[in-house]
């Protein structure tokens, strides 16, 4: 695979005292690609996006990004290319929406900053807030704030690679804005040469939205592929322990879960 | 979202009053001086030597002392990303408090002007070690703010405790100077003192606006900052040290001085937003305005006597604290 457009982790491990927290997850990411990873409660699914980006280094194993070890990165270089968006992000102070969005421009020079934040802004539907008060915003629309924010930070004007990660979020968007951001976020993948790596609890939406399937379970990557080949009722019985049940989505062909009574 | 006053022309108008009430409080005191008399009277008279040597540097120190005490408690806010941490609060000033009292009752012969230094000095390492122990008691305990605000009334307890112990130790003489001190007064301003905490708090405040941008983004949360680019730990450190330095020059020149730190970045805030970048510019001008005045106000009220600075800020600041934390109560629901 071409090093330059992907992010590859070998063999990562990570220990938390005598807990493993993640154990020999090998894996990697093209541009281009949308990626979801799943998993039941405490599968590591965060604590791997967290390697995966630079924020926590792997006790064993590497992991690169267009061929160089993430901590070789200048930060500031790292920051242009990759952008991480957590659950929740709280503000104690008055910053309005725009002032929010407009700090994930800040590891680039100010040349392209209106244009990047005025057209970002309008894709994730949060023009109509620009001037309101973050804290006083609802969860769903904090995400979508936040969301713009790492959209901004990874704005180019020229088409370049681009690694977003993103830990679930969709959690606390209503039914419109799920399909809004996901579909957004699986268009962009293909406009531009944008990876997206998202942990998503919802396995419906990740069948939909996703290129690739990660399924963790205690640390280790158990099964990977497209949503056909990970989604399979055996599969998702012997990690989730649910009593569920997998059907093709009338439209697109794709496996649907449902839970059964 | 309520309506905000353009940032420039905040700090232009905060400018022109700041310009305003210097110029004001330079004429008040025990003895009223105005600029007629000034103009008019010759240059060796007596009023020239007052206005020079005793006025000036009085109302100028306190511009810089206030400006240090605002601009360092809207560094600990943002740091702590608690609108409710405040240097005095957080046990930080009386632990400067602390190390100049260690250095007044064991006085090392050293010369004046190097003895004001060493308070300086002694003042920043006092309130760099109560920042860094409490800013890890923060860490600990995931920031809950009563768990912080706690570790400041203990914090303050020691200290206050030890300083205690410290004057009870203490001479005749010594016991004077302490007191004087303690209270929070800007009544020892002369040319040298005015000199040398200006050339700590000038430059220590200008290094603390280029790190504006940086807190601005700590405020989105330690991880999101990384992600952005951030060295967190070592920007943090940075803020803390600069802050401590802030603090320290100010407790060093003018013992405890109260609520300045919360009152002025808060009120800015309301006006401004949280944007550091003209938080930090606005809340210096802010904080001199406040202590410029309050400060007249001690020593004209109760003339020729004069009432501690300390005590007028806290009558300022001591209602208005009640007041934010009773609202803070109501927003989160109780």
């Amino acid at each position: 695979m071409d090093d330059s457009s992907t992010l590859t982790a070998r063999q990562l491990r990570y220990n938390l005292g005598e807990r493993r927290l993640i154990t020999d997850v090998s894996l990697s990411i093209a541009s281009g690609e949308m990626v979801a990873i799943i998993g039941p409660n405490g599968a590591g699914k965060s604590t791997l996006l967290r390697l995966l980006t630079g924020y926590l280094a792997a006790d064993c194993g590497e992991c690169r990004l267009q061929g160089q070890l993430l901590e070789q990165w200048q930060p500031q270089q790292l920051a242009k290319v990759r952008a991480v968006m957590r659950q929740h992000s709280e503000l104690a102070f008055p910053f309005t929406v725009e002032e929010v969005v407009a700090m994930g421009r800040s590891p680039h020079s100010g040349r392209d900053a209106k244009r990047a934040i005025h057209q970002v802004m309008e894709q994730t539907d949060c023009a109509s807030l620009a001037q309101r008060d973050y804290r006083q915003l609802s969860g769903g629309e904090q995400q979508r704030v936040q969301l713009a924010r790492v959209l901004v930070q990874l704005w180019q004007p020229q088409p370049a690679p681009s690694w977003l990660f993103l830990d679930e979020p969709t959690s606390a968007l209503d039914l419109y804005h799920q399909q809004h951001t996901l579909r957004l976020l699986r268009s962009l993948t293909h406009q531009q040469p944008l990876a997206v790596c998202c942990v998503l609890h919802d396995l419906n939406l990740a069948a939909l939205y996703a290129d690739r399937i990660l399924l963790m379970h205690q640390g280790r990557l158990v099964a990977s592929g497209t949503p056909q080949q990970v989604l399979q009722t055996d599969i998702l019985t012997r990690w989730y322990q649910a009593d569920l049940g997998v059907t093709t989505h009338p439209e697109t062909a794709l496996p649907q879960v449902f839970l059964r009574q | 979202m309520r309506c905000r006053t353009s940032p420039r022309l905040a700090i232009g108008s905060l400018l022109i009053l700041l310009t305003i009430l210097t110029l004001g409080a330079a004429n008040l005191g025990a003895l009223t001086l105005s600029f007629r008399t000034l103009w008019q009277a010759p240059l060796s008279d007596a009023s020239w030597h007052i206005w020079l040597n005793i006025r000036l540097p009085r109302v100028l120190l306190a511009v810089v002392i206030g400006c240090a005490l605002a601009v360092s408690g809207a560094v600990m806010q943002g740091l702590f990303r608690n609108p409710l941490a405040d240097p005095s609060l957080l046990g930080i000033s009386s632990g400067g408090a602390l190390f100049v009292a260690l250095v007044i009752v064991m006085p090392l012969a050293l010369p004046p002007l190097i003895a004001l230094y060493s308070h300086m000095l002694a003042a920043f390492l006092g309130s760099l070690l109560v920042s860094i122990l409490i800013y890890g008691i923060s860490r600990s305990g995931h920031g809950s703010l009563s768990r912080l605000l706690l570790a400041g009334i203990a914090i303050n307890a020691l200290c206050m405790a030890a300083i205690g112990v410290l004057s009870y130790l203490s001479s005749d003489q010594q016991l004077r100077q302490f007191s004087l001190w303690m209270m929070g007064s800007l009544s020892q301003s002369q040319w040298p003192t005015l000199v040398v905490s200006a050339s700590l708090i000038l430059p220590a405040a200008l290094l603390t606006l280029l790190q504006a941008r940086r807190l601005n983004l700590l405020q989105l949360g330690d991880e999101e900052a990384h992600y952005l680019g951030v060295n967190v730990q070592r920007a943090k450190l940075q803020l803390l040290l600069l802050s401590a330095l802030l603090i320290g020059a100010a407790v060093a020149m003018s013992g405890v001085i109260g609520f300045i730190g919360l009152v002025v970045p808060h009120l800015v805030r309301m006006r401004l937003g949280g944007d550091h970048r003209w938080l930090l510019p606005a809340s210096a001008l802010g904080g001199a305005c406040l202590l410029l005045v309050s400060d007249t106000l001690a020593r004209t009220l109760v003339a020729p006597a004069e009432m501690p600075v300390g005590l007028m800020t806290s009558l300022i600041g001591g209602p208005y604290f009640l007041w934010l934390v009773m609202r803070q109560r109501e927003s989160t629901g109780g």
